[in-house]
This record gives C-alpha cells, sequence and structure tokens, in this order.
C-alpha cells in the first residue's frame, strides 16, 4: 500500500510542482486571494450598513456567509481549468504516452491528478476565507456562527473535489483541450444552480437542511470519483479519435438495445415506404400484425431479461420503500399527537368521495387521464433528478413517495381511524399496481447509477448510459407505464367507492 | 525478447492492425517500416501494453501483454513518436521523475541520470528546463528517459529524428551498444538509411499488415530477384567475345563494360571471372550493384498498392 501511495503521490507532486511553476495559473490564484477577500469585506461592510438603515438586521446577519461561500467559491473556478486539461492537455502535448508506457496504474494517474487538481485551489479558497474573517474582525463585523464557518468550508472542500473529478472525466472522454473546455458547461451549469440553491439555503437560515445539501454533494462527488475510476483507462485515452457526437450511431445503438433488433418496426418501414411513394412491400394490415406479434418476443427477449438484470436495485428499492413507510409512520405517529376527526369532517370526507364516485362533486373531480398523467410526471421526475445523480435522486423522491403513504396511516390513526381499513381500502386496490410500477421505474433509475460507476473495460461511459436508458424505457413502456394507467383506473372508478363506504 | 502472433486491433469497424507476427530475439534489432497511419505506432501500443489486442496475443520480455501489463511496461523503454518531456522540468527533474515511476533507489537513479546526460551531452544543460531545448536535445532528453531504467526491451519510434549529424551518429552507437548487451530493440522509422544500418531484420507494414519480413537480403532477393553485378573493364574489347561465355546473361552494357544478374553468385563469379580472362578480356573490376532498403520498401509499396503483394 505505502509503495502504491508513493507512486499516486508522485503523479500529484510533478503536477504541483508544473501548476506552482506557471504564471497563468499562479497570477490569477494571487489576484483572486489578495483582492477578492478584501472586495467582499468592503461589501459586507456596506451592504450590512445599507440594509441596516431599514431594519434588515436578519438580512445583514445572512450576507456574512453568503460573502464568505462566494469568496472561497471563486479561487476553486481555477480547478476547473487546471483539471480540464489533465489528460486531455497531456494528449495533446504528448506527455500523456511516457507515462501511460510506464508501469504506474490507471487509478495512481487518475487519483494523483484528482489531489493535485483539487490542492491548489482548495488551498487558494481557504486562504481567503481566512483573509475575509481577518477583514471581518478588523471591521468589527461579527463572525457567522460556529457551524455555518465549518459548513462552508466543507461545502467548499466538496465542491472542489465535485468539479476538479468532473472535469477529469471531460478531460478523460474529450478529444483536444477545445473540446474538453466546451463542454465544461455541463459542469458549470449544474455547479451554478448548486450555488444558487446553497445562497437561498443560507438568505433562509436553515442550516439543518444546508448539512443536508453538503451531504448530497458529497456523496454524489464520491460517485462522480467513483465514475472515473470506474471508466478511466489507458486503451480510451489513446484509442478515442473521433471529435463529433455521432447521433446516428447513438439512436442506432439505443434501438438495438431497446427492441433487440437493428430493423426498424414493420409499421414504420411501411409508413417510410408510403412517404417515398413506394408502394411495393408490405401491406399496413400485415405490418402491423408483424409489429404484434412481435411484441410477445420483445418482453421475453428484452424486458423480463432487464428486469433479472437490475434485480438487486429493484429488492435495494423494495427495501428502502418499505423502510420509508415505517420511518414515516413511526415519526408522525410520534410527533403528531391529540388530533381528533370531528363528525363534520368525516361527512364532508364522505361527500366528497360520493362527488368523485357520481360526478357530482362541488369540482373536485378525479379523472383516470389526470391520476396518470399525475403519476408519470412523478417517474418522469424521478429518471431526470436520478440521470444527473447517479440514481440517488431517484432514490430520494421515490422515498419521499412511499414516506408519504407512511404518513397519511400514522395521522388516520392519531384521529382515531384504523390505518389497516385506509391502507386495504384507500390504498392497496390501485397500490397493486401503482407501486410496483414506481418501484421498477424508480429501480431502472438506480440500477443506471450502479451501473455507471461500475467498472467495465469493455463500454465506454456513452455505452453504458445508452443501454442502460434503453432498460430504463423497456421497463417504462413494457410495465411501469401499463401498471400505472391499470392504477389510474382503479383509483378513479374503484377506490373512491371503497373508501366511501369506509366513512360510511 | 519479442514475440507476437495474430496480434490484432480493431477500433470499431477500422482495423488498424491485422495478423502481425514477429520474432525479436535479444541482441536483435527490427526496424519496422511503413506510411504514416500503416499500424506502426498501434502495433508498438499493444506491445506496452497500453491498447489491448482485439485478437492474438504478444510477449514481452517474457510477459504476456494483456495478461502481465505492468511487468511488461517495467521492462520496456519506450521512445514515443512526440517527445513527450514536460516542458516546465529541468532534465535532472524530469529523469528523477521517471527514476522514480521506475521505482529505481535515489544512488541508482542519481548514477544512471549522470551517466546518461553525460553520454548524450546535456550534462551542461542538465539544469535548464526543457521547454528551452532545441529539438535534438528533446531527444536524446526522451531517448534518455527510456533507457534510465536500463530495460530489457527497447521500442523507439523515430530515434534519430530532428537530431544533427553527430548526435544521430550517437544515438545509432548507443543502439548499436544496446543490441550488443542483449536488448530487443525495435524501431520504427522513415529513415531507411538508419533501418538499413541498424536492423537485423525488417518488417514492412501496409495498411494494419506485415506484408514483407526478413533480412534485408532476404527481402532484396524476394523483391527485386537475384543480385546484379556490374563488370568494368579496360578499353578494346567487344561484345560478342562475351557469346562465348556460357550461362552468362547480361542484362545491358554499360559505357565501360556490362551487368548481369546471377542466382548463385559464389559459384558463377569465380568461373565467369576465369573464363573473362581466358577470353583476353581487360577486367578492372567486378562488383555487386548495390540495392538500398529504399529500392526494396519503394517496390513493396508499388506492389502493394497494385495488390500483388
Amino acid at each position: 500500500m505505502k509503495e502504491q501511495l508513493r507512486l499516486t503521490w508522485l503523479v500529484a507532486r510533478r503536477e504541483l510542482t508544473d501548476q506552482m511553476r506557471d504564471w497563468r495559473i499562479l497570477l490569477p490564484m494571487g489576484i483572486l486571494i489578495l483582492f477578492f477577500p478584501y472586495l467582499m469585506n468592503y461589501t459586507a461592510l456596506q451592504a450590512i450598513d445599507f440594509v441596516n438603515e431599514y431594519g434588515g438586521n436578519l438580512i445583514a446577519e445572512r450576507i456574512v456567509p453568503f460573502l464568505l461561500m462566494v469568496v472561497g467559491f471563486f479561487p476553486v473556478t481555477v480547478s476547473l481549468i487546471v483539471a480540464l486539461e489533465a489528460f486531455v492537455g497531456e494528449k495533446e502535448r504528448g506527455t500523456i504516452e511516457p507515462m501511460l508506457s510506464s508501469p504506474l496504474a490507471d487509478w495512481h494517474m487518475y487519483v494523483g491528478k484528482l489531489t493535485a487538481g483539487s490542492l491548489v485551489p482548495l488551498a487558494a479558497s481557504y486562504i481567503s476565507i481566512a483573509l475575509y474573517l481577518l477583514g471581518l474582525m478588523l471591521q468589527n463585523i461579527p463572525f457567522p456562527p460556529l457551524d455555518v464557518l465549518v459548513q462552508m468550508l466543507l461545502l467548499t472542500a466538496v465542491q472542489t473535489v465535485l468539479m476538479v473529478s468532473a472535469a477529469i472525466i471531460i478531460s478523460t472522454q474529450s478529444t483536444s483541450v477545445r473540446a474538453a473546455n466546451l463542454l465544461a458547461s455541463f459542469i458549470v451549469i449544474p455547479v451554478a444552480l448548486l450555488i444558487q440553491g446553497e445562497s437561498a439555503l443560507i438568505f433562509w437560515g436553515d442550516t439543518e437542511i444546508l448539512w443536508l445539501a453538503i451531504l448530497g454533494v458529497a456523496i454524489v462527488t464520491g460517485l462522480i470519483v467513483r465514475l472515473g475510476l470506474a471508466h478511466f483507462q489507458r486503451e480510451a485515452l489513446l484509442g478515442r479519435e473521433i471529435d463529433m457526437l455521432n447521433l446516428r450511431w447513438a439512436f442506432g445503438a439505443f434501438w438495438a438495445s431497446f427492441s433487440g433488433s437493428a430493423a426498424a418496426p414493420a409499421g414504420l418501414r411501411w409508413l417510410a415506404n408510403r412517404l417515398r411513394k413506394n408502394t411495393v412491400g408490405q401491406r399496413l394490415p400485415k405490418a402491423i400484425g408483424e409489429d404484434l406479434a412481435g411484441i410477445k418476443t420483445w418482453y421475453i427477449n428484452q424486458v423480463f431479461p432487464a428486469v433479472r438484470r437490475m434485480a438487486l436495485s429493484i429488492w435495494l428499492t423494495v427495501g428502502l420503500g418499505a423502510l420509508a413507510i415505517l420511518f414515516s409512520y413511526l415519526f408522525v405517529s410520534a410527533q403528531v399527537r391529540g388530533l381528533t376527526l370531528s363528525a363534520d369532517a368525516l361527512n364532508e370526507t364522505a361527500n366528497t368521495l360520493q362527488g368523485m364516485i357520481t360526478g357530482n362533486g362541488d369540482g373536485f373531480s378525479l379523472s383516470v387521464a389526470y391520476l396518470f398523467f399525475n403519476n408519470l410526471r412523478a417517474e418522469i421526475l424521478i429518471l431526470f433528478f436520478g440521470m444527473f445523480s447517479f440514481g440517488v435522486g431517484a432514490v430520494l423522491i421515490y422515498g419521499l413517495n412511499f414516506a408519504l403513504i407512511g404518513g397519511v396511516l400514522a395521522a388516520m390513526k392519531v384521529i382515531g381511524l384504523s390505518p389497516w381499513l385506509i391502507f386495504l381500502t384507500g390504498i392497496l386496490p390501485h397500490g397493486v399496481f401503482e407501486l410496483p410500477s414506481i418501484i421498477l421505474a424508480s429501480a431502472a433509475v438506480l440500477h443506471m447509477g450502479v451501473r455507471m460507476v461500475t467498472p467495465n473495460a469493455r463500454e465506454s461511459i456513452g455505452e453504458v448510459l445508452i443501454h442502460t436508458s434503453a432498460d430504463w424505457l423497456k421497463i417504462a413502456i413494457g410495465l411501469a407505464f401499463p401498471l400505472l394507467f391499470i392504477a389510474a383506473f382503479i383509483e378513479t372508478y374503484i377506490t373512491p367507492i371503497l373508501l366511501y363506504n369506509f366513512f360510511q | 525478447m519479442i514475440e507476437s502472433e495474430d496480434l490484432t486491433k480493431h477500433f470499431g469497424t477500422f482495423k488498424a492492425v491485422e495478423g502481425v507476427n514477429i520474432n525479436v530475439r535479444p541482441g536483435e534489432v527490427l526496424a519496422l517500416l511503413g506510411q504514416n497511419g500503416a499500424g506502426k505506432t498501434t502495433t508498438v501500443r499493444m506491445l506496452t501494453s497500453i491498447l489491448l489486442p482485439t485478437r492474438g496475443w504478444g510477449r514481452v520480455a517474457g510477459y504476456d501483454v494483456v495478461e502481465n501489463p505492468a511487468k511488461v511496461r517495467a521492462s520496456v523503454g519506450v521512445l514515443t513518436e512526440m517527445h513527450g518531456l514536460y516542458s516546465r522540468m529541468t532534465a535532472i527533474e524530469y529523469l528523477d521523475f521517471f527514476g522514480q515511476v521506475y521505482s529505481l533507489d535515489a544512488n541508482r537513479r542519481k548514477k544512471r541520470i549522470d551517466e546518461l546526460l553525460s553520454y548524450f551531452g546535456l550534462a551542461e544543460a542538465a539544469k535548464r528546463r526543457s521547454g528551452e531545448y532545441s529539438k535534438g536535445m528533446r531527444q536524446k532528453l526522451a531517448l534518455a528517459r527510456a533507457l534510465i531504467h536500463e530495460p530489457p526491451v527497447l521500442l523507439l519510434d523515430e530515434p534519430t529524428s530532428a537530431m544533427d549529424p553527430e548526435s544521430a551518429q550517437l544515438v545509432r552507437n548507443e543502439i548499436g551498444r544496446l543490441k550488443s548487451s542483449q536488448r530487443s530493440i525495435i524501431i520504427c522509422t522513415h529513415n531507411l538509411l538508419e533501418a538499413e544500418m541498424l536492423a537485423d531484420k525488417i518488417a514492412i507494414i501496409y495498411r494494419g499488415r506485415v506484408l514483407l519480413q526478413g533480412t534485408l537480403e532476404q527481402l532484396r532477393q524476394k523483391l527485386l530477384g537475384a543480385p546484379e553485378y556490374e563488370v568494368t573493364l579496360a578499353g578494346g574489347w567487344n561484345p560478342q567475345q562475351l557469346d562465348s561465355i556460357s550461362g552468362l546473361k547480361v542484362a545491358h552494357f554499360t559505357e565501360t563494360g556490362f551487368r548481369y544478374v546471377v542466382e548463385n553468385p559464389t559459384e558463377t563469379n569465380p568461373a565467369l571471372v576465369r573464363a573473362l580472362i581466358e577470353q583476353n578480356m581487360p577486367v578492372v573490376a567486378v562488383q555487386q550493384v548495390s540495392r538500398s532498403l529504399e529500392q526494396v520498401y519503394l517496390k513493396a509499396m508499388t506492389l502493394a498498392t497494385e495488390g500483388a503483394l
């Protein structure tokens, strides 16, 4: 292990020496360290004076930690430039090949460069923060609370590693420094959004949520580092020579992975022939018949094997769902007490349910389409958040959905109703279909994240993304969406009747 | 020792290298010749365990390139097409860095650095950053890096490119010395004269395939046919005198004599010289017409382009 660390540090030390000899890195860093804290001190003083004039003491209080975050963040931006060219820059200058020809392991180079890329900007950032705090002291501005100070220091550290690790991934996947710089927007945009969110939390003053945000960023950072380690290969660095997005290839690979065949569906082929005014070929009924006959094969060869592939993710998701229900049930039971449901409220609920059943309610009625699209939106949201967070976001939203069930059941218990009967009449009938749907859709996103961070010498990041997205779509179209539709139908026509009878 | 069988590399549908078989014994130099993009660098990268072969196998210094990549890389000294120097490091720092990468202890590193810098005439510039070096100096420093750990196998891409004649001679001498100390060496080069001087064996690679492989003489025989000799004669002879010499196939006459092609010169030439003297022909000299590697290479390329090879 000592030898492994020696080699990693050797790479890092060389990089650090190189950085410390490059005036193009040192000069902006020096300016940011020396000038920026002073500017922020001045800004803090002016802003505090200004808002105090109008009695905005609270805002004045929150400006200090906000500017602390800004002071810490700016030197970190330099890390992006260094990290973006970590591998691709060396490839362009031809300095990478002697390293690749040496006994250094892939991870020695990756971790060495990650360390070097993070250390200098982080050191600059902490010096800036120290100077800013010194300025506050000299201007008799109160320090932010200790927990906020620790939060800002941690946030700066995780954001630095986040940016550097993401930039290194881009660097390993790019063919030129120019391409890497252009791809940097994929780091800048999410980080900018992150900073805005963190700023809002600072002004909101909710330090508990800020702790959670730091934890979330740290988890995503860890996963990005893992992704980089999983996909960093000598072969990929020197073997990739094409610098364009091959959408045709990507779509072809996606379709082949989704359908199990490179050929387009017979119905589409018929349509294409029609558009070309080519009357030779299959007739429409036959084409539709062929496609319908292929559905069974598709389920057998594509959908069920995809479910088997993500079995671990499905079990994990089921377990997390059960835990979310249990914890929220226990939490609400412990926290909420002394509530009762009056006879009037009970009648009102029964009337609302009757209105939903008969369609003669006071404007609130459920429809299959409404419920289906509402749940569909939730599953798309899970996909969206999961795709950009290696499944972490998906699991969080999924967990919140399940926690709601536990919370509602606990609330029913608190007001004196039987949670079991509520579950049997109000949740289970449609839940039999809806819950497996959301479990499968979330598990497919979690599987996507797990596959991304799992070392795989045979597939590139792009290929993994294509294959796992195809798996998600198979699960969604083949199982999750049809289950949602059935659930929406039951929730519209059966669940209200059962609930109404229960409340009666 | 460098061996490979059916060594193949495909990038998607592109066949970069196809079925390369080579065998370089200790103390041997193989020159890998071919156009740009022919597959020389990809072959070297597979033999350095940087690229995984799509098919086939390779063994370097006794280690399989797929099974033992770290040991392969520790046994190989590579001079890449681009010198690959860190411009903000001095020669000493650069060699010391790679010495540490190859796990040489401090004493050995210092000894090797001194030896190499002194041999390549870089001792005076040792504390200057390599960014300030001339092209030739950079090339020498890159070669020094490839030799720092005294590897048993050397893979050298254009070892003397950008060098002045004296430096190139120095490098060639060093390659000769390494060869005599039982290193296995592969040189990728476009400098055919250099290949002719240094190589024991030559492999010509075209569009990923090794078209021809063997000693220079074997390649000459195969591509240019039997050797040609030129007889230089003093004045006062008659071409008809040659008609009576049996087995002599005159290729063409020159101003001072004639040229002939002979399948087996060791047997034919002494008899021919005797016959010429018996015919009272004034023989001044008999010498083989030189056929350079360049002629061999160009012929191979012509035949390959025509699909005849």
